[in-house]
């Protein structure tokens, strides 16, 4: 008999209710989010391993003074190494692997066997003790003069700047985009609140408590923001499938966590302004 | 029941429509509200139905001053009241079934447990072909037994109602207010604002003139239908 029970049909009827632009908009909202969470995150990633490379790979470059050659400064250098606490293995390079090091900058076969090249020792330092660079810099000095301690601070210096402005910019775009979407939720919300002011009165009038309005609110958006960010979240993935033949970590189970926050995060985010926004107007009637 | 005392009204600061209003009403009564266009009907039911508080004096409704109460309360409170509005107010998109159901469905209840009153009610009063139809199908007449309908089927304490028979035919108009004559009989408290002396000539109960910010209350007339 019943077209439908008096519980099928919402009290605010979607036709007054924001719909496809607030879709389309938050969709593309969740999509920046993701985006810009995802490539901090493998930014991130990246950058701590070019620094464990960097502090694991140590050098000292021995060049030629006035009165010692390189060769003759070797042994002394040698000795100190092997004295030295915290320094693990070290490997002379030879003029095979010395020319290999400067081929990409110079050419394959442009590098004449007369070229003076210093020697050059590669350190590992061992993990479990700690390294004294400072230390070890001033006796090499002390007993080879032309021995010169390379633990690429300079490199590891521009990789933390760039890291840390990759994440700042990261969460620039994180809160402008979250201050985004709670401004047009807010919007939007506001419009159905005026759209549906005359039901408003009339269930105000039988009774009905703000937070009853409120949730009636907080479904229509929260159901519109689960479906919208779940369809940002996809187009991220699809998108970072696509970047992982090149940045293996974006295929990663651990890099899916972290993108899942983002629609995770949007849902109570949305349910949040929308029933502060409408308890506020609420309170505000008879 | 109702208690105003010294009660005045205005909107935004300007005049007053209601100056200075006592009215007292005892649990159980009846009683039509006459009286002019203009002479301040609706506002005094806007503020008996908490629509409106009043802007100085003192309105006690249930035994409660309703300026001491938080928002939850005055909700809860208008539970308590049904309201007939002059302009139906029924909500388009709901069919008529689920206007009707409108105050037990805020209320909680579950479906099951209303839906054949509802059915009952709505074939009395002759609505029981057009459960699923919309308001805009519906004509004055049976947007106005509709909106009767939706004030008095979670048996309020109290109903307010504001020309309820404005837009029917007379005999449908006896019809609705023997209706809520029979509710008043269970001990609810009725308040019809009406210009229709044919309506408050025919029932045995007494009427409350409100004209020149003063209410006066007159003695019931006969009463060839009751």
């Amino acid at each position: 008999m019943f077209e439908k029970s008096a519980a099928a049909t919402p009290l605010l009827p979607p036709r007054n209710m924001a719909g496809p632009a607030l879709l389309a908009v938050t969709v593309v909202m969740t999509l920046l989010a993701c985006l810009a969470l995802g490539s901090t995150v493998l930014v991130d990633r990246a950058a701590e391993r070019w620094l464990t490379r960097a502090t694991s790979a140590v050098s000292i470059q021995i060049v030629e003074t006035r009165s010692q050659t390189a060769d003759e400064q070797l042994p002394a250098v040698l000795r100190e190494l092997a004295a030295t606490p915290g320094v693990g293995n070290f490997h002379v390079l030879d003029k095979d692997e010395l020319i290999r090091l400067l081929e990409p900058w110079l050419g394959t076969g442009n590098i004449s066997t007369d070229l003076p090249l210093p020697l050059l020792i590669e350190v590992s330092p061992d993990p479990t003790a700690k390294f004294a660079e400072e230390a070890l810099r001033a006796r090499l000095t002390a007993v080879a003069p032309g021995a010169r301690l390379d633990t690429h601070g300079r490199w590891r210096e521009m990789l933390e700047r760039m890291a840390r402005a990759l994440r700042f910019f990261a969460g620039l775009v994180l809160v402008m985009v979250t201050l985004a979407t709670g401004t047009v939720i807010l919007f939007a919300t506001r419009a159905g609140l005026k759209t549906n002011e005359d039901i408003l009165d009339v269930l105000h009038q039988i009774g009905a408590q703000d937070s009853f309005i409120s949730r009636r609110f907080e479904k229509h958006f929260v159901k519109l923001t689960a479906i919208a960010s779940a369809l940002g979240f996809l187009a991220a993935l699809a998108f970072f499938y696509a970047l992982g033949s090149l940045v293996p970590d974006a295929r990663s189970a651990a890099f899916l966590v972290y993108l899942v926050c983002v629609p995770a995060l949007a849902v109570p985010f949305s349910w949040q302004v929308t029933r502060y926004y409408v308890m506020t107007s609420l309170k505000t009637r008879v | 029941m109702i208690r105003l005392q010294n009660v005045c009204l205005n909107y935004d600061g300007g005049p007053n429509i209601l100056d200075n209003i006592d009215l007292a009403l005892d649990e159980g009564s009846f009683h039509f509200l006459t009286g002019p266009s203009g002479a301040g009907k609706t506002s005094l039911l806007k503020l008996i139905f908490l629509a409106h508080r009043p802007s100085a004096g003192q309105l006690d409704l249930f035994g409660q001053n309703v300026k001491t109460l938080t928002r939850a309360q005055l909700a809860m409170m208008r539970r308590q009241i049904g309201v007939v509005f002059q302009d139906f107010r029924l909500i388009d998109h709901l069919s008529v079934y689920q206007n009707v159901t409108l105050p037990l469905r805020i209320a909680g209840k579950r479906e099951a447990d209303y839906r054949d009153n509802v059915t009952e009610l709505l074939r009395w009063v002759g609505l029981g072909h057009q459960m699923d139809s919309k308001p805009e199908t519906l004509s004055g007449g049976e947007k106005q037994r509709a909106a009767i309908a939706r004030a008095v089927i979670a048996r309020p304490r109290l109903i307010v109602a504001d020309e309820p028979t404005g837009n029917v035919d007379p005999e449908m108009g006896i019809r609705l207010l023997r209706l809520l004559d029979e509710l008043n009989k269970m001990g609810t408290t009725i308040l019809i604002a009406t210009h229709d002396n044919y309506i408050w000539s025919s029932f045995n109960h007494p009427r409350l003139h409100l004209e020149n910010q003063h209410i006066q209350r007159l003695a019931p007339e006969a009463a060839p239908y009751v």
